[in-house]
């Protein structure tokens, strides 16, 4: 394990060097927060008119919320869709640092003193993955922690109270948010063990976005509503994935394959 | 005898269809400089990689200080240190933090780490680059950091692969310079390079690899001494004034020397297998000016390493 946060430190201290990866990585959060925040003041301070009606309609099925105010209701509808695109963070952050850190180590050269080391394949596949997860996960509970204050803040003259974290939030955001980093990651790890270069790695894996991005804009154009057991299924079917695709990665960065394919 | 620091016995690789390596057999003392020499493709990379813990050979055994490099590649690892070709080295990390990074994963504790890398760092001459990024570093210095990494834990076996390939004259000499340290202190290396000088310099015994014909996969063509390499024409040729027959019965009994031809004002001493053109050529001539010839010219010929080597990459390419 010595070894294993060895190469976590190691990765750490590159990424926080890496200004070009550091604005990657602050890129979305810094869209994400302020857009749905944005979205919660316009629908308390403007009269929506019919735009209210066609929300109401779009949203039915998702305005059984206790609120009777049908305001208050579009607000938490719509606080509760964010949930789905906020997990977008968790799953392609680590997408950017894992590409640069297994498949940027082939292209930086780095990769064959690191096979001579004594650190096994699934030590370093855990150290790698630790290095894209850690990032990702302490930004978007940052995003999350700066999202729920301004949610709060925004929303208060209407609610009167805090409305996050909820339970669905909670749930999305300590169970959800890892179990997705972690699929970000592997899917990268990997994509770069059959790859060539990091962009490459990252361009093929950022396509595991693409299937979540669809179920946010359903949901959001009000064609799909994702409850509670949605994301509870979700959620076991990202761990039983994160399970079976960790241990084919660990399977995969094999010293023979990288050596005979990269080096 | 003790027991080899290094032993190979028909080692052979192959990546998909392509065999790269076959029938590789060496056996390598501790504390010796061995060279392994042979052009691009030969397969001494494969080799290294090999006995190195990294590759599993497909057929044959190797131990590297009595660990197998298949059932035990891990231990083998730990007790190995490797050159790269390239230096590989984390361009944003400090020359420090990169080698501090490495002794930790071959497990030395923080405190013997840094003793190690400031040791190492003042022994190759780039201690005051301790603190610099890597990427800002020169060619030359990158490969002297390279070198202090493959050597930060302290291994029983070092593997140079290329050591100064693609390095100025001045880096390279440099370079040259710390692994001579590194062999006068009682390590064993292994050189892998096409760089004769460097074989000449500093191995004492070379194993010459040449690329394999259809898919043969590279393998060994000689193992032998540097100096054994040496086959072939050794005279030394004296030009005296008058007729050179005079002295032919004179040098005929100098040790060393196997014939003697006089031709017209030349006296052409031929050595024995195994004598050197260098330290044969004051005792001809002493004994040529003793006699009481007037010496005007000597020339030495000896068969140069590079054309002894090329001679057997040619002769294998032909067979």
């Amino acid at each position: 394990m010595r070894r294993t946060l060895a190469l976590l430190a190691k990765d750490l201290r590159e990424i926080r060097r890496s200004r070009g990866l550091l604005v990657s990585m602050a890129a979305l959060p810094m869209t994400m927060v302020p857009l749905p925040i944005f979205l919660v003041w316009t629908f308390e301070h403007f009269p929506l008119g019919e735009a209210q009606n066609l929300l109401t309609t779009a949203y039915r099925d998702g305005l059984r919320s206790p609120f009777a105010d049908p305001r208050m209701a579009l607000v938490a509808v719509m606080v509760h869709h964010c949930i789905s695109l906020f997990l977008v963070m968790p799953l392609f952050i680590p997408v950017l640092i894992a590409a640069q850190s297994v498949a940027g180590e082939k292209e930086r050269r780095t990769i064959e003193p690191l096979l001579a080391s004594p650190l096994s394949g699934a030590e370093i596949v855990l150290g790698k993955s630790l290095a894209a997860v850690v990032p990702a996960l302490g930004i978007t509970w940052v995003a999350f922690a700066l999202f729920a204050l301004g949610v709060n803040v925004t929303a208060r003259p209407l609610f009167h109270r805090p409305i996050l974290p909820d339970g669905p939030w909670l749930f999305a955001v300590l169970v959800l948010a890892p179990l997705l980093c972690f699929l970000g990651n592997t899917v990268t790890v990997l994509v770069s063990s059959r790859v060539s270069d990091s962009r490459l790695a990252q361009q093929i894996s950022a396509l595991l976005v693409v299937p979540f991005m669809a179920l946010v804009v359903l949901q959001f154009t009000g064609l799909l509503f994702l409850g509670s057991w949605f994301y509870l299924w979700f959620g076991l079917g990202a761990a039983a994935l994160d399970a079976v695709l960790f241990g084919v990665a660990v399977r995969l960065f094999d010293r023979q394959r990288i050596l005979s394919r990269w080096a | 005898m003790s027991a080899p620091a290094i032993l190979a016995r028909g080692l052979a690789k192959r990546f998909g269809e392509k065999r790269a390596v076959s029938g590789v057999d060496f056996e390598i003392a501790t504390g010796e400089v061995f060279g392994l020499l042979g052009p691009n493709g030969a397969g001494k990379t494969t080799t290294l990689r090999m006995l190195a813990g990294m590759l599993a050979p497909d057929e044959g055994v190797a131990s590297v200080v009595g660990f197998d490099v298949v059932r035990s590649s891990r231990d083998v690892r730990e007790r190995v240190g490797l050159l790269t070709e390239q230096p590989g080295l984390y361009d944003r990390l400090t020359t420090r933090e990169n080698l501090a990074f490495y002794a930790q994963i071959y497990g030395v504790s923080p405190a013997e780490g840094e003793a190690r890398i400031q040791r190492l760092l003042e022994l190759l001459g780039i201690w005051a680059v301790r603190d610099e990024r890597a990427g800002t570093l020169s060619k030359g210095t990158r490969q002297k950091v390279a070198i202090a990494r493959a050597l930060v834990h302290d291994p029983q076996v070092i593997f140079l692969d290329e050591p100064t390939s693609g390095l100025d004259p001045e880096a390279a000499r440099t370079v040259r310079d710390s692994i001579s340290e590194l062999a006068s202190s009682g390590r064993t290396l292994v050189l892998c390079t096409h760089n004769l000088f460097e074989v000449e310099r500093l191995c004492r015994r070379v194993a010459v690899m040449r690329p394999g014909a259809s898919g043969e996969g590279g393998r060994i063509v000689a193992s032998t001494e540097v100096a054994g390499l040496r086959k072939g024409r050794r005279e030394v040729e004296v030009t005296v004034a008058g007729d050179a027959g005079a002295f032919t019965g004179l040098t005929s009994a100098l040790p060393g020397v196997a014939s003697v031809q006089a031709q017209g004002s030349k006296v052409i001493l031929s050595l024995a297998e195994g004598e050197s053109v260098e330290a044969r050529t004051p005792e001809v001539v002493r004994a040529l000016v003793n006699a009481g010839a007037q010496v005007r010219a000597v020339i030495p010929h000896e068969v140069a390493l590079e054309d002894a080597y090329l001679s057997l990459v040619a002769e294998e390419g032909a067979a």
